[in-house]
């Protein structure tokens, strides 16, 4: 994965560094760049200065890949979708961020429809949904 | 040259309405006069407030020029006024040819000519910015065959060039086909008769006569290339110093939940305008005033 981006041919397109898709490509690429046995010693920099453009959000970043514009782009799982004609690359686990999304009902909300939507999340038809589009199970903490 | 003839060249060159306030009150009366200044007001009350606000967050913003601002600033800024630069470079020398054309020959297909050069003033910047990429991007139209000559458009300084362009040649040559198309023939036409070859005719009687209209043009379309937001994001993507002009660093800067820099860059793109506009104003009062 950090190999292709650290290649000055391709030239990947990263959401801005102040949004959360843009914070996670950015440590997930740091992350990567720990193992410098395969990628050298100054793979983010490289990285860096590869990059053509810090688009507005993750959407944006898919937006510019499908349209063949960019080369490459770091988004969220749950974000290039089957259906995207994107070739998606994983990264792998052990250096890869993981976003996650909490659920909770709402003090002063109807506690009654929060409960049963946070039943229908957890269970199989609420799982089913998530994992359709990318998300990993919701569980109990 | 005849009394008719110089009474519309004066027209040409300076449409303007020669009634004092006074005047206008003795023919409406005194409270209608007292209802048309209070819309006024009204209006001018909204246009100003919004500025005034953006001021005055600024000055009581507690955060001043931080060395990042200050970086932004200049990258943003200097890529602000080197493209729009080049934009009025490419739109006053290819515009006042077609807005002459526009103004002068009866060709067919002149409307839809016409109707074609003030489309991009109507489209959404979002359309302008999928027509532009579609056109132009990588697999673009023409873009494919570029792409394949090893020339790539998008995330380029040019790209933001070329964005500007679009949205802002229409203002150009609207003004300056009006502008062609007021001057009044007979005064050329004396010139000709008095021998002067067409290149001077054009370069001693025309110009001078369409030079306002050229300029208000010109003003109104780096304005627009200035202002140039969502057909540059999404043709040109935004990289500091490369492709992030002005609007793109402060919407950045906004996202990114750093008001105070967005504030202060807004008013530093707000400064900047309101001198150009205002300069040429005045200049233009002065040069009428000296007529």
């Amino acid at each position: 994965m950090l190999a292709g981006l650290v290649t000055l041919s391709v030239q990947p397109v990263i959401a801005g560094a102040e949004g959360p898709a843009g914070r996670d490509a950015r440590e997930a690429i740091c992350l990567m760049a720990g193992d410098t046995a395969a990628y050298g010693d100054d793979a983010v920099t490289r990285v860096a200065a590869n990059r053509v453009s810090e688009e507005e959000d993750v959407r944006a970043v898919l937006a510019k890949v499908q349209l063949g514009e960019a080369n490459a782009g770091i988004v969220s799982v749950s974000d290039a979708t089957a259906e995207d004609a994107v070739q998606s690359i994983a990264i792998p686990h052990g250096v890869n961020r993981v976003a996650a999304y909490p659920v909770a009902a709402v003090a002063g909300g109807d506690q009654a429809l929060a409960a049963a939507f946070i039943a229908y999340l957890l269970g199989p038809d609420g799982q089913a949904t998530l994992a359709g589009h990318g998300f990993e199970p919701v569980t109990v903490t | 040259m005849s009394e008719d003839g110089r009474r519309s060249r004066r027209g040409a060159v300076a449409p303007r309405v020669v009634s004092s306030p006074r005047e206008a009150a003795g023919v409406t009366g005194r409270a209608p006069l007292l209802a048309i200044r209070g819309l006024a007001a009204l209006l001018l009350l909204f246009l100003a407030l919004p500025v005034v606000s953006l001021i005055v967050r600024a000055i009581q913003s507690d955060q001043g020029w931080d060395a990042r601002t200050l970086q932004v600033l200049r990258q943003a800024l200097g890529l602000s006024l080197g493209t729009t630069a080049l934009t009025m470079l490419v739109v006053v020398v290819l515009g006042t040819p077609l807005a002459y054309l526009l103004a002068r020959r009866r060709f067919r297909g002149a409307a839809a000519i016409e109707a074609l050069v003030d489309l991009p003033i109507v489209l959404p910047p979002a359309v302008a910015g999928i027509a532009l990429l579609v056109a132009f991007g990588r697999n673009g139209v023409v873009g494919q065959w570029l792409d394949a000559a090893g020339v790539t458009i998008g995330f380029t300084t040019a790209a933001v060039v070329m964005a500007q362009i679009f949205v802002a040649a229409p203002f150009y040559v609207i003004a300056a086909r009006g502008g062609f198309a007021r001057v009044d023939r007979d005064v050329e036409t004396a010139a000709a008769d008095l021998g002067a070859p067409p290149g001077q005719v054009f370069r001693t009687v025309t110009i001078p006569l369409v030079a306002p209209s050229l300029i208000a043009g010109a003003v109104l379309a780096w304005a627009r290339a200035l202002g140039e937001f969502g057909a540059t994001i999404m043709f040109a993507g935004s990289f500091p110093g490369v492709t992030q002009t002005m609007p793109l660093a402060i919407y950045g800067r906004f996202g990114a939940g750093d008001m105070p820099a967005a504030l202060l860059l807004s008013v530093v793109l707000l400064c900047a305008s309101l001198a150009v506009l205002l300069g040429v104003r005045i200049a233009g009062e002065r040069v009428r005033g000296g007529e």
